[in-house]
């Protein structure tokens, strides 16, 4: 029984609205046929069968609804388990994506070239006996000490990121390829010669690097080798001596790049330049926003250019370029979106409908409700299909947005039969049923396209607000109409007696 | 027994509500058909029970079908292409693991003469030294240039009842080695082998020409060599052997280094370019080509200057199983049964008839001996095709006679309709293998029938008179 405990919970928070709808319309139901059940008898026994006849018409109306909301429910699952968005595990969106991370990697955020000089001065070292009573022994020992001033006196940038051809690629991920080429001036501000240690940060999720040449004084740096993530390298400088490290590379990534200073250092004559070639589908990034980074925009196309200048400040910049993500991010999102809300709409419907019915005064059958609720999920079931159709001229995104502006010609077929089924139901509750009908189909189910949860839930406030005061002025026009059908019937037999 | 049953619901949703749907419809027309007016509560309760034995009668007769059937399935998979885990490592065991060669590690000492100072009693005194020989690292990329040429022949195994994509592989490595120092070093070469492989043919490994194998060291799954080798000396080391994997063939370069004048070039005798696929964490070729006679494909890594430790290598498809269409039938069958029995007793409902469980019974024992057929003959006579047209030619005789007596002639035909499409089409969407159009030829499925309900009770109250009661 906790299944089915856990089942209830579950779609009770999930759809309260609509559990409570289903609720008061099993209880009027029940309420209704038991009250309108009295050619059985008014004794005990047909009293008694009265109660379970009534009882079992409203458990099975609420049990067909439950069972079709159960339908749709599923077929949804299955629908966005297949066609929902990258970030779903198996679905489509998802294994193109995969696709494109095998080939491109991921993000790429490059860090800071760090460099680290040291000085060697020579010491004598006490080595203290085991013995107290032996002498203290002495031997000479070299010692490092690091140069604590800043080694990087000028840092020249330039990016080029060229996005994986976004005009005419079928399935547009973020995929780029991207140059480097960093120019750095390294200088020995101390009195006395130093080895010097550089790290070049290689970034993690990068899975290919191409082209790498590093230099220094236009030489390229043979002992360089590879180790924890860096390219590492030494030399020794001079007092005073300048020198000038380039760096370069070809990568790919996806999504985003960032160049970083991890940690604030004093920056000096820092320039940063980067070239993209999509600037509708990016945004520059420049962290911190404090005034201390210059930046500057120019058009050079294909490339828009900007320019990042840092002079002495006391800073770690994070400078880079976000890509916007596009289409197969989650290209069934508008049927997505709606179709969730069609196992809502049909309880919905359905309650309404057999309020409808009873307040109009017409019985309600269990076929009946079968049939309104299949013919109802209809259009919902062949939508979920999914693009098993699609003609290949047709992008998911486009074929989703056709399958949408359909809705309405499917339910066409829906409304047609529910009228033919109806057809001897007297004309009032026929026309409301299948404007019910029509609405829930083609209106309700497009909440799920309102942008943001807070606009999504004040239209559903105000689907309940509707029909509470549908139901409230329906019952008021029925008691006016028969106050009325009494006073001109009264009327003519008083005329008739006349 | 609620819980097994929300369990079902949730697994096979449109299934489990036509069958619950048709057996409430059965229930209300039994009740409805059992003539009762004297309202009194017995004969009423009276007419309660036989209604739900009715209902709970057709629910029996489905299950008990389904579960012959499904029994069918089971038995079918256990001899046909059970790829379970046992049997893949078994047949690993047998034929060999996956293959992953790991790149050639080159590593270069030497000994130096080192003054070690002794300690001293006093500091101002000028410090003694003795001379110590020590062994020190010389760090070096020493692989400037890779040639690397596999040849995989694909030798699908068999296994049990299974079939798993085995291969045969000749590998000639080729890797330029210089010792980029000014000084004289020891070289220890170490080549990992494929760990866990059964067999290496033809292993040979030389250097310069010159045959290596009496400096060969083996253990732990790895063959390595020392050698000394002269400042800037340059040395080719080659490498060639033959052996056999199984599923997917992978190179790595495991440590980062910077990769120069890198070519490895994979050559797959069967596996066509629009059939290739990557095993996870290698970097795509540079360069994909069909082999002359268009059955295979050669891939390409050409690399310069480059930093990966993203492996090379290709995935094989897994070989189409024995019985395999048969199967995905077959999987379906338990399914198919349910969905005919309820469209069968709704219609026969709808159309005002009642349902005689002794037909249905009958025609659902006709259908499942369809499948049983097919399971039975497939491997020995007809093979997929030949076992279906049996199998619906059985089925469909068979269910002519069972309903031919029947009075209603649209019905009949109504009826035919149902038996063939259940019998040909709905067996057939087995062959799908692709999620999405499962999906969408069950959805289409269920819209289908709803829309064939729909059209079949408004078609039957239409012929009933004016003043029947129309409504349950």
């Amino acid at each position: 029984m906790d299944i089915v405990q856990s089942l209830l919970e579950n779609r009770m928070s999930k759809d309260a609205v609509a559990g409570l709808w289903l609720a008061i319309a099993s209880i009027l139901l029940f309420g209704m046929s038991f009250a309108r059940s009295h050619a059985i008898g008014d004794n005990a026994q047909g009293w008694r069968r009265r109660l379970i006849d009534a009882l079992t018409k409203s458990l099975v109306f609420a049990a067909l609804s439950g069972m079709f909301y159960f339908l749709l429910s599923s077929n949804y699952a299955s629908f966005s388990q297949i066609y929902g968005s990258f970030t779903i595990g198996g679905s489509i969106s998802n294994q193109h994506w995969q696709e494109w991370h095998n080939l491109y990697g991921g993000t790429c955020t490059q860090g800071d070239l760090q460099v680290r000089q040291y000085v060697t001065t020579e010491a004598q070292e006490a080595i203290e006996p085991t013995d107290p009573s032996s002498p203290v022994l002495y031997h000479n020992v070299q010692i490092e000490q690091p140069v604590t001033q800043n080694s990087i006196s000028s840092f020249n940038g330039q990016v080029t990121m060229d996005l994986a051809d976004p005009v005419n690629q079928t399935e547009p991920f973020n995929g780029y390829t991207l140059t480097a080429l960093y120019e750095y001036e390294i200088s020995n501000p101390a009195a006395t010669e130093t080895r010097i240690e550089f790290t070049f940060p290689l970034p993690l999720e990068t899975r290919l690097y191409q082209d790498v040449s590093i230099k220094m004084d236009g030489k390229e740096v043979s002992s360089r080798h590879i180790d924890a993530q860096a390219i590492i390298w030494e030399d020794r400088m001079s007092p005073g001596q300048k020198r000038t490290v380039s760096i370069q590379y070809l990568i790919q990534g996806m999504d985003r790049f960032r160049f970083e200073i991890p940690e604030a250092r004093e920056v000096t004559d820092f320039q940063l330049e980067m070239a993209v070639n999509a600037s509708n589908d990016t945004w520059m990034v420049t962290e911190p926003e404090n005034g201390g980074i210059q930046v500057e925009t120019r058009e050079e196309p294909p490339y828009q250019i900007t320019t990042w200048r840092i002079d002495r400040a006391i800073i770690g910049p994070r400078l880079g370029v976000d890509l916007r993500q596009m289409w197969p991010y989650d290209p069934y999102y508008n049927l997505i979106a709606t179709l969730s809300y069609a196992a809502r709409a049909l309880v919905l419907f359905l309650c309404l409908v057999v309020l409808t019915l009873l307040i109009c005064d017409v019985p309600v059958w269990p076929r009946q409700m079968a049939l309104m609720a299949s013919l109802f999920a209809l259009p919902f079931l062949v939508l979920m299909a999914g693009d098993f159709l699609r003609l290949v001229s047709l992008t998911p995104r486009q074929f989703t947005d056709w399958q949408l502006w359909a809705l309405p010609v499917l339910s066409i077929l829906s409304l047609s039969l529910a009228f033919i089924t109806l057809r001897k139901t007297p004309r009032l509750p026929l026309a409301l049923v299948l404007l019910i009908m029509a609405a829930f189909i083609n209106g309700y189910i497009r909440v799920g396209l309102l942008p943001d949860e807070q606009k999504r839930n004040a239209a559903e406030s105000m689907v309940q607000v509707g029909m509470i005061a549908y139901v409230v002025l329906l019952t008021l026009f029925i008691r006016v109409r028969s106050i009325v059908r009494v006073r001109e019937h009264n009327r003519r037999v008083e005329h008739r007696g006349i | 027994m609620i819980d097994r049953l929300i369990n079902w619901m949730t697994v096979e949703p449109a299934v489990s509500m036509l069958m619950i749907t048709t057996a409430i419809v059965l229930f209300g027309s039994t009740y409805r058909s059992l003539q009762e007016t004297s309202g009194n509560f017995w004969p009423w309760l009276r007419r309660i029970i036989e209604a739900s034995v009715a209902a709970v009668l057709f629910v029996g007769l489905l299950w008990a079908f389904r579960a012959v059937l499904n029994d069918n399935s089971l038995t079918f998979y256990s001899t046909h292409g059970s790829l379970s885990d046992i049997s893949r490592s078994s047949a690993w065991s047998i034929w060999g693991r996956p293959h992953t060669q790991i790149e050639l590690t080159v590593s270069h000492s030497h000994e130096v003469e080192v003054k070690e100072e002794l300690p001293r009693e006093d500091p101002t005194k000028p410090p003694l030294y003795r001379t110590v020989v020590q062994r020190q690292t010389v760090p070096q990329n020493s692989i400037v240039g890779f040639n690397g040429d596999v040849d995989m022949q694909l030798s699908e195994r068999e296994k049990g009842y299974a079939f798993y994509s085995g291969y045969v592989v000749d590998v000639a490595l080729s890797y330029d080695i210089v010792n980029d120092s000014s000084i004289e070093t020891d070289t220890d070469f170490t080549f990992p082998l494929s760990q866990g492989q059964t067999l290496f043919e033809d292993f040979v490994i030389k250097m310069d020409d010159r045959d290596l194998s009496s400096d060969l060291r083996f253990g732990q799954d790895m063959v390595s060599w020392t050698t000394r080798m002269d400042p800037h000396q340059q040395s080719k080391v080659i490498i060639t052997y033959s052996s056999r994997g199984m599923d997917y063939f992978y190179y790595q370069i495991p440590v980062q280094r910077e990769i120069k004048d890198f070519n490895l070039i994979l050559t797959i005798d069967r596996l066509p370019v629009s059939l290739l696929n990557y095993p996870d964490g290698v970097i795509t070729p540079t360069e994909i080509a069909p082999t002359k006679d268009r059955r295979g494909s050669i891939l390409t890594w050409k690399l310069d200057r480059a930093i990966t430790v993203a492996g090379m290598g290709v995935a094989l498809i897994q070989p189409q199983q024995p019985g395999a269409q048969v199967l995905r039938v077959l999987v379906i069958a338990p399914y198919a049964v349910t969905l005919l029995g309820a469209m069968l007793a709704l219609t026969m409902l709808i159309w005002g008839q009642r349902v005689r469980f002794l037909d249905l019974a009958l025609l659902l024992a006709v259908y499942t001996m369809q499948f049983l057929l097919m399971a039975a003959i497939s491997d020995y006579f007809f093979g997929f095709w030949g076992s279906l047209i049996v199998g619906v030619a059985v089925t469909l005789v068979l269910s002519y006679l069972l309903f031919r007596k029947l009075p209603s002639r649209p019905l009949r035909i109504i009826i035919y309709i149902l038996v063939v499409f259940f019998t040909i089409i709905y067996p057939l969407s087995g062959l799908m293998t692709e999620l999405a159009h499962q999906n969408a030829f069950n959805a289409l499925l269920q819209a289908g029938m709803i829309v064939y309900i729909t059209c079949l009770s408004l078609y039957v109250s239409s012929r009933k008179p004016e003043n029947d009661p129309a409504e349950d």
